[in-house]
């Protein structure tokens, strides 16, 4: 008899390299649908060291449904809701200090398993759900905020 | 440029008595050679003189041992910038700092030399320190962590006259490769750090694809 191992897909937190993934109940109010083009790769983050990203290949982006792309999103541009950069990146703001964490997808939705590839790190599988999308940061006190993003 | 001497640099509470034997140990040594004085002179025996000159001589030996060691440090350093008292640059003071790793010094020992070259101030030393690599500061002088567990090794190196260099060491399972970051120094332990690099509070913390 084969054996066949069952994924615990019950997790709330997924780690790969400087990203962390979260899982929450519904997606954020002002998400949008967005249109995959053919043959596009689902690209989360860009690292600017390396120029290594995040992606979802392109078999598994069939199941994403739904997800929030930064820059189809007017309602994104409002300074309370937070700011696109120039280079197609989500920033928002925390108290008094803005946090620029080079992502090109803030949150999306899945309804199968996909997985999430990295040049460096080993591929994780996000059970289906709604996922925000958290970049890692480190202390430093020569900043003004005393703490900096990690870029891979 | 003042240098402590090497007691003050390895451990606080004797430090201080130390300390308090170097401001009121000439005082109280020449008081008691001074009853000394009075007593012999009303022909009592003399040995009040002895702890007088114990307490001098005690202060003679800190003082040597202070002079020795801040001359050490001048010659130190002179011989590891090549006869350069000032440094262009940063990138030339983690040279130098390399350097003094290659010969076992410890690390308050390279931060005190960077202390002394970067004429800037603090912020001078930190950039020093983070051009060099907060991982590869930590594996070359050998550090020893505060605590291990499960999600990672977190290392607390005192550095003189700054705030502590605390560094979480997060091993990934499956390629094995070592990844270090830098962290609040006040942080306790490996989980407290690693939640806080996600910004989550570290009961909430707990990621499916690490350490299962």
């Amino acid at each position: 008899m084969k054996k066949v191992k069952i994924p615990d897909l019950s997790g709330e937190h997924y780690w790969q390299g400087d990203l962390l993934f979260i899982r929450r109940a519904v997606m954020p109010l002002d998400a949008t649908a967005y249109k995959r083009e053919e043959g596009e790769r689902f690209v989360i983050a860009v690292g600017e060291a390396s120029g290594h990203a995040h992606v979802v290949e392109e078999d598994m982006a069939e199941a994403i449904e739904e997800l929030e792309r930064i820059a189809n999103n007017p309602l994104n541009n409002p300074p309370m809701m937070g700011n696109i950069d120039s280079d197609n990146t989500w920033s928002y703001r925390v108290g008094v200090e803005i946090r620029d964490q080079g992502l090109r997808v803030r949150s999306f939705r899945n309804s199968a398993p996909v997985t999430v590839k990295h040049e460096e790190h080993p591929p994780i599988t996000l059970p289906p759900g709604a996922w925000d999308i958290r970049r890692q940061r480190e202390y430093e006190p020569t900043e003004q905020t005393r703490q900096r993003q990690v870029e891979d | 440029m003042f240098r402590e001497p090497r007691f003050l640099r390895e451990g606080r509470g004797l430090a201080y008595m130390f300390l308090g034997l170097l401001l009121f140990g000439p005082t109280l040594g020449l008081l008691a050679i001074f009853i000394a004085y009075l007593a012999g002179a009303e022909g009592a025996p003399s040995w009040p003189l002895y702890p007088g000159l114990v307490g001098l001589a005690i202060t003679f030996c800190l003082f040597f041992d202070w002079q020795q060691s801040w001359w050490a440090t001048v010659a130190s350093h002179y011989h590891l910038t090549g006869g350069l008292s000032r440094i262009d640059g940063t990138k030339s003071l983690a040279r130098a700092a390399q350097r003094h790793i290659e010969r076992g010094h410890t690390a308050n020992d390279i931060w005190r030399f960077v202390a002394a070259l970067s004429d800037s101030g603090r912020d001078d030393r930190r950039r020093t320190l983070q051009d060099y690599g907060y991982g590869k500061f930590v594996q070359n002088i050998k550090a020893e962590p505060v605590k291990s567990d499960k999600w990672g090794s977190l290392y607390r190196i005192e550095l003189w006259d700054d705030e502590p260099l605390t560094v979480i060491e997060v091993v990934e399972p499956k390629t094995g490769e070592h990844y270090f970051h830098r962290v609040p120094p006040l942080t306790r332990t490996p989980k407290h750090a690693v939640a806080w690099m996600w910004e989550i509070w570290a009961k909430q913390f707990a990621p499916m694809n690490l350490h299962k």
